[in-house]
């Protein structure tokens, strides 16, 4: 899963955007174990930007950073601010 | 406002510059009110202030909120504290704090500060809500909607309850549906503020969308349409059907295990 996230921003980066607002509420995993990228408010294109490098490669760093730090407590309840579909709801 | 080793920016003293404006509404709040300490926040940042008698402020730069990068970027600070930490310290020392009075003058008198009027007559006028209209982006093929689009002037063929709690997402988006026939494809809808915002927010990521379109329906939701929508900007996005909270636990096992 977590190299399928990596993955999907390395898609996004290739096409010379820079997502910026990297947090788990951004990061769907979806019913069919597919990751999705969403929320690009922040985001912005890189073109001819000098520093589009180290942004990117920031930016990857942060990604890894967000997938290490998703942290479950004893009672198995999700304490980052992904998005979840409440079962009740349906 | 201005600190000559740390500058981010200036503002007009006339005018209406939003920050400028903030500035002055809590400085005046402080005075009326005797008040030695204040604090301004955002949704994005904090700054703390400090008065002395004799009209002057001191403030400390802006804090963001969170450890952003974006946030850096356009002027904020990233604290090496969390905003508890600093709100739990400065709730302290304003509690211990006497009230600091404004005095002017030659032997110093208090300051007096009259009301404003009860009219509203000064009060801005907020702009007109925007027409109605919505333009609907291509799909790539492969990707295609299967449903015919619900026809722009025909809106009873999109359905959007803000009110119903599953419908929530967040403070800007929400679940809706299309309807086409006896069919029907569930989408988010993300929505600005056009009394308050201008659209550019809103076209912004629309451009990103556009630009990431070889990815819709694999690494990024498809674009659906945008446009203005009753008092908001809005951008409509595919919705994606997300695991549940057990599942993701599992998964997120996975990740930190």
């Amino acid at each position: 899963m977590e190299e399928k996230a990596v993955k999907a921003f390395d898609e996004i980066h290739a096409r010379g955007v820079l997502h910026d607002d990297v947090r788990p509420a951004n990061v769907l995993v979806g019913s069919d174990e597919r990751v999705w990228i969403i929320d690009f408010e922040y985001s912005h294109t890189l073109d001819g930007d000098e520093n589009s490098d180290k942004l990117l490669t920031a930016e990857k760093m942060a990604v890894r950073d967000m997938l290490t730090s998703i942290k479950l407590d004893d009672s198995r309840k999700h304490t980052g601010d992904l998005i979840l579909k409440d079962p009740e709801a349906e | 406002m201005k600190d000559a080793t740390n500058e981010a920016g200036t503002a007009s003293q006339d005018g209406n510059h939003a920050g400028r404006l903030a500035v002055e509404q809590v400085y005046g709040y402080m005075v009326r009110n005797h008040k030695e300490l204040g604090i301004i926040t955002t949704f994005l940042g904090w700054v703390f202030l400090r008065r002395e008698n004799g009209g002057r402020l001191f403030m400390t730069r802006m804090f963001a909120c969170a450890n952003l990068p974006r946030l850096r970027r356009i002027g904020y600070s990233l604290p090496t504290f969390t905003i508890s930490m600093a709100l739990y310290f400065f709730s302290s020392i304003a509690e211990a704090t006497p009230d600091l009075y404004e005095t002017v003058g030659n032997p110093p008198q208090l300051a007096h500060f009259p009301m404003a009027g009860v009219t509203t007559a000064a009060a801005p006028w907020i702009q007109p809500p925007l027409p109605r209209e919505f333009h609907h982006e291509s799909l790539p093929e492969g990707y295609q909607y299967p449903l015919p689009y619900p026809d722009v002037q025909n809106w009873g063929a999109f359905l959007m309850e803000p009110w119903g709690k599953a419908d929530q997402l967040g403070p800007k988006t929400w679940v809706a549906s299309l309807h086409a026939g006896g069919a029907r494809k569930r989408v988010v809808v993300k929505l600005w503020d056009s009394w308050r915002m201008d659209p550019a927010n809103r076209d912004k990521e629309v451009e990103i969308y556009k630009r990431l379109e070889s990815l819709w329906g694999v690494d990024v939701p498809s674009l659906f349409a945008f446009g203005a929508f009753c008092f908001s900007h809005a951008l409509v996005v595919d919705y994606i059907d997300v695991l549940l909270l057990a599942y993701v636990a599992d998964v997120g096992s996975s990740l930190v295990g």
